[in-house]
């Protein structure tokens, strides 16, 4: 059903991204420097291959059609890299900024759902998890700093204790990244720790009483950090089109390692893409 | 029938008159070429993009001039006073070398010695993300 939609939403968006390019285009030149607003839109065509956390997840290599956004106004903003770099969607206001640093109040999804019939998952990546309870994705609020070690370098902290699944604990994560040009190729590399509570990744992968079977033993996951590092290249093809391609390895905490609910220790998600750019 | 026939008449005269009119017009355009033969210099690619706002572009430029008279001629970049090559009695030539530049490049054929352009070419710098860096650094990053 969703590969039905993506299809179809396929040529409707490219449609409506190409007639408003020049529109959009236009206003986002007379505006884009005054005042930090701007951003950009666009639509990514991706080979993939996943090797997903999930227990009986098939090895997965298909195309997958993403829509990514960034776009600053007045100090909100809002921020969603599709399969790029954490595939989290968010949205904050940024109340302080000088050249080396930015604090934001951010709202952001730090885990997706779970057995949900709307997780946002890569194809059938869950189908392994048949007779799982859902789990909801985890909504939080709070405080990101990010510091500017350079021009091609930067740190950043997310403390976000407020969660929309009532959890009152912390999640903590720590970010650095890295870019570099070679001729007109540009790399990154990334790499993250996040740490979560018990309560956290005992919703996500523990399993209830309830849901024990043969297939499920009881388990239940401690506190644990998640660590992460991506590497990336991006090549301008033309003034609105980029070849990319990226490789991203996430280590998940060794809390969960024996949780029927996971498979391999390490997630591996690669893509070579045709991104479009709106603007 | 006599309908018919001035209507192949009237036809033959429109034909006639586009084939001499066609013909007339490859005449001048040839004329010009055979009597002044312009000089020029051509480049390409005459676009150079780069990922992001303000990023140094690299290019691999391939240069192409001709002029009307043999003499020696030099090409000339923006970027520099020096001369990128001169040609000693030709007519033409060809230059390819490769380019970095975050900004517009001219390109000049001048006649050695001399400070006057005789063609001039563009070499345009355009970028695929508008923003500026410390945006574009933690989006592209993060």
């Amino acid at each position: 059903m969703y590969k039905l939609l993506g299809y179809w939403f396929a040529p409707v968006t490219l449609t409506v991204f190409f007639g408003l390019n020049s529109l959009m285009a236009t206003a986002q030149t007379a505006n884009e420097d005054k005042n930090g607003n701007g951003g950009f839109i666009e639509a990514s065509f991706a080979f993939a291959a996943l090797d997903s956390r999930f227990v009986d997840a098939p090895q997965h290599f298909g195309t997958l059609i993403d829509i990514r956004i960034n776009y600053q106004w007045n100090g909100f903003f809002i921020e969603d890299k599709g399969l790029s770099a954490l595939g989290l969607p968010g949205l904050g206001y940024n109340f302080y900024s000088d050249p080396t640093w930015t604090f934001d109040v951010y709202l952001s999804e730090v885990h997706k759902g779970i057995a949900t019939d709307y997780s946002d998952t890569i194809n059938n990546e869950q189908s392994g998890l048949i007779g799982i309870n859902p789990r909801d994705s985890d909504n939080r609020l709070g405080l990101r700093a990010t510091h500017y070690l350079d021009e091609t370098s930067a740190l950043r902290v997310l403390f976000a204790p407020i969660s929309s699944l009532g959890n009152h604990d912390t999640h903590l994560a720590l970010w650095y990244g890295k870019t570099w040009q070679y001729f007109n190729a540009n790399f990154h590399t990334t790499f993250s720790a996040q740490f979560d509570s018990s309560k956290t990744l005992n919703y996500y992968y523990g399993v209830s009483e309830s849901e024990v079977s043969d297939k499920f033993t009881a388990y239940k996951a401690g506190s644990g950090m998640t660590l992460g590092a991506e590497f990336g290249i991006s090549y301008p093809l033309a003034k609105d089109w980029v070849l990319e391609s990226s490789l991203k390895l996430t280590r998940l905490p060794s809390s969960i390692y024996n949780s029927p609910i996971v498979a391999p220790k390490i997630e591996t998600f690669a893509h070579i893409s045709i991104v479009y750019v709106l603007f | 029938m006599a309908w018919i026939s001035r209507g192949f008449v009237k036809v033959g005269c429109y034909i006639s008159l586009a084939y001499f009119v066609g013909l007339s017009h490859l005449v001048l355009a040839d004329t010009p070429m055979q009597a002044t033969s312009t000089n020029e210099l051509r480049i390409q690619p005459n676009t150079c993009v780069s990922l992001h706002r303000d990023q140094a572009c690299f290019v691999n430029l391939k240069m192409s001039w001709r002029a009307a008279t043999s003499n020696n001629y030099c090409i000339y970049s923006s970027a520099q006073d020096t001369p990128l090559k001169c040609w000693v009695a030709s007519t033409q030539g060809v230059l390819t070398q490769q380019f970095g530049t975050d900004k517009i490049l001219h390109f000049y054929l001048k006649l050695e010695k001399s400070n006057i352009a005789l063609a001039e070419s563009e070499l345009k710098v355009s970028w695929v993300y508008k923003k500026q860096q410390k945006s574009r650094l933690t989006w592209r990053l993060f």
